[in-house]
């Protein structure tokens, strides 16, 4: 009799383990990505049928809320800082010394002429609190053993995509793809996350390429060339006075 | 058919004026109507073509093929003198000139307005455009309204005066609009407006840095000659364009539509800042024979000489919408005079009618006394030729000097008409085409609606029996 009961006790510990994880999954994946605070050097290149184009960048970034990009090539963007504080974003434009407020009405259009959205360098941060998770199922991909985890809009939350797939590798926990739908259910963009890579004290995926599924040749891949994820940025660093001196 | 029977002819129409002149003057009227009405469509239509071709797209352009569908910078053409030269060969040709046509974010201070740039070679473009008439010369300041107030002017163009607060002329013809003033009235006084109102715009050079901004857009941003304007738009394969400029001049377009989005510059400061190198996104053409078989001719010439890099657009390619709504317009007008053509005909067909009744007798007594039935309705249907000539004759006689009075004095809308057909787009003016074509067809339909009314006294002839007609 005891030992059945430590048995039920153990299954459904162990079935209440997956049953809560699925946010946890998410969660850890995010944290692990992102850290608490952290400096990186990328380089994003936008490909279309008949011209790409290399940027590359500096970014700064204190948790989910605070991040700020300088443009450090080429030459006619350099200097081009873009500052988020939780949803908001500005521009500081060098060349004609102007502080530009990114409007509400311009969130949805392309950044920097890539596949990235103005939105989705404001928002990407609430696929935590935003979502609603659940493990559709589990399946290789890539040589790892995946969870395939389905996030969905809450109703009231202000979001840009209806439906998320993500495929999280077990025990690393790294994402290795998500699918971004619209509202109704249409597949929007598809974002894989290669070359896993050991940057400052973790492995995590470098290479970040995002194809809409409506452009055909059309992409955009962002690459992690550095990353200290230890780096303490105060918040205070992140002002519209910084944006005008960093270098 | 022998001269008696012409004669006969004519005795028969003079023996009964009254009902000729009826039936001549329905004819003149309808003649006159019909032409006076299409004269005014098709100034109406040649004058909005006019408007929109030479203010801005010009008659013919040149692009890369894909630009027509998908209308971004990638899709350009290398500018060079060896396309220009290919281009020239045609002789229909007069002026060919690079531009560059992209959208912006014009912004200053707290304003922001999307904008048309177009990048041009500012003197090769004035051939085409005459964009150096349409720069503001003088405009009705606060300043200037009071300094003409002082002036010795009657009383009743204050109110005038400070309802035109603001207005901005780049000729005093407009002035004189907007005053109602003309002639020696105009001669005393727009010396007096223009002296207090002077405002200086300058052209585009070659070398310039700067831009021109049409004046409804100016206003709108808050800006005036000497400010600057922040443009953010895009450039060359995915660069960043984003700008500042100087205000060099304000240009008046009489189209509001486009006096809220044009902003020009010159080719070679827009190379700076599309990051564009030598690409342009048009050629466009002015030609010397502007007529639809000139326009079609040099096209399909084109097309030929440059091969399939090229797409070579006509304006009517260009501007669809211009087209169908000249196409639409033009449904009802000839709808409108179907149904004059319609009550015409049966008002001929009632003289007809009424003519042949009349006459029973007489034709009755002319087929008893030996003359062929062929023979006299020959004679009815060269009365009918005679009735149809006069009226078309004397409709087309009567019609020219209108349309020619017209012609050389469109009718200028005022008041509140004016200000409709301005939030169409169009110039509130009604101007008068005279086409020859166009009196030819109108004559044909006419001389065919008379033929059909002849039928009825014809067979009626043809079947007459003597004894019947001369008892009545």
């Amino acid at each position: 009799m005891r030992k059945i009961l430590i048995l039920i006790a153990i299954t459904s510990l162990s079935s209440f383990a997956y049953s809560q994880t699925a946010k946890e999954i998410v969660q850890k994946s995010y944290d692990k990505l992102n850290g608490k605070s952290s400096t990186s050097t990328m380089s994003m290149t936008i490909v279309r049928p008949k011209w790409t184009r290399t940027v590359t960048m500096k970014s700064w970034a204190n948790g989910t809320k605070y991040s700020m990009i300088l443009i450090t090539s080429p030459a006619k963007e350099k200097g081009q800082v873009f500052l988020k504080r939780d949803r908001e974003m500005w521009n500081w434009v060098p060349k004609i010394q102007r502080m530009i407020k990114i409007p509400p009405s311009m969130m949805m259009q392309s950044w920097m002429s890539s596949d990235f959205t103005n939105d989705d360098l404001v928002q990407q941060t609430s696929i935590v609190v935003d979502y609603t998770h659940k493990i559709l199922r589990e399946e290789k991909f890539y040589n790892h053993d995946c969870y395939v985890i389905e996030l969905k809009a809450k109703e009231d939350a202000a979001v840009s995509w209806g439906k998320i797939i993500t495929w999280i590798a077990k025990g690393e926990l790294y994402t290795l793809k998500n699918e971004y739908y619209d509202e109704d259910n249409y597949l929007i963009n598809t974002e894989k996350l290669e070359n896993i890579k050991l940057m400052d004290d973790r492995k995590i995926p470098t290479k970040y390429t995002i194809i809409p599924e409506e452009e055909e040749g059309n992409k955009t891949i962002l690459e992690f060339i550095e990353t200290d994820f230890n780096a303490k940025i105060e918040e205070s660093f992140f002002s519209q006075q910084n944006m005008k001196k960093i270098r | 058919m022998n001269f008696k029977n012409l004669k006969l002819a004519w005795r028969n129409i003079l023996r009964n004026r009254k009902r000729t002149t009826i039936t001549v003057a329905s004819i003149f009227f309808a003649i006159l109507i019909a032409l006076c009405m299409r004269s005014f469509q098709l100034g109406s239509y040649s004058h909005m073509i006019k408007n929109v071709i030479e203010t801005y797209i010009g008659y013919v352009q040149i692009q890369h093929k894909e630009y027509f569908d998908d209308k971004v910078l990638e899709n350009s053409i290398e500018y060079n003198q060896e396309l220009i030269d290919k281009i020239k060969s045609d002789n229909n040709v007069i002026v060919a000139t690079p531009r560059i046509e992209t959208m912006a974010l014009a912004s200053s201070g707290d304003y922001s307005k999307a904008a048309l740039v177009m990048c041009v070679s500012p003197e090769e473009e004035n051939q085409i455009t005459k964009l150096k008439d349409r720069l503001v010369k003088y405009k009705l300041t606060a300043e200037a309204i009071s300094g003409i107030k002082q002036e010795n002017i009657p009383e009743d163009f204050f109110h005038k005066l400070d309802s035109l607060e603001n207005s901005s002329y780049s000729n005093t013809l407009k002035i004189e609009i907007d005053f109602e003033i003309e002639g020696e009235e105009a001669e005393k006084y727009i010396p007096l407006i223009t002296k207090h109102s002077a405002f200086k715009s300058d052209y585009l050079r070659d070398d310039d840095d700067g831009i021109l901004i049409a004046d409804r857009m100016a206003k709108y941003l808050g800006i005036d000659v000497g400010d600057t304007l922040v443009l953010i738009g895009q450039g060359y394969q995915g660069a960043s364009a984003t700008d500042i400029f100087p205000v060099r001049g304000i240009l008046k377009f009489p189209t509001p539509t486009l006096d809220n989005m044009l902003i020009y510059m010159t080719l070679n400061r827009a190379n700076d800042y599309l990051s564009v190198g030598n690409k342009i996104t048009s050629v466009t053409l002015s030609l010397d024979n502007t007529s639809d078989k000139g326009l079609e001719e040099t096209a399909e010439n084109l097309k030929q000489i440059l091969g399939d890099e090229y797409a070579v657009k006509t304006w009517k390619q260009l501007n669809k919408e211009l087209v169908q709504q000249i196409e639409a317009d033009e449904d009802s007008g000839f709808l409108m005079i179907y149904i004059l053509y319609l009550i015409i005909a049966f008002g001929i067909l009632g003289t007809v009618l009424m003519m042949t009744a009349e006459r029973k007798r007489e034709f009755g007594m002319m087929v008893a006394v030996g003359m062929s039935k062929l023979k006299l309705a020959s004679i009815i249907v060269v009365e009918m030729i005679f009735i149809g000539l006069l009226g078309i004759v004397s409709g087309i006689a009567a019609s020219i000097p209108i349309i020619l009075y017209f012609v050389s004095n469109p009718i200028r809308l005022s008041g509140e008409m004016a200000a409709t057909v301005e939030s169409y787009g169009m110039e509130p003016v009604m101007p008068v085409a005279l086409q020859a074509d166009f009196f030819i067809e109108q004559s044909i339909i006419m001389i065919a609606i008379i033929f059909m009314a002849t039928l009825y006294p014809l067979l009626k002839i043809l079947r007459l029996k003597e004894v019947k007609a001369l008892r009545g």
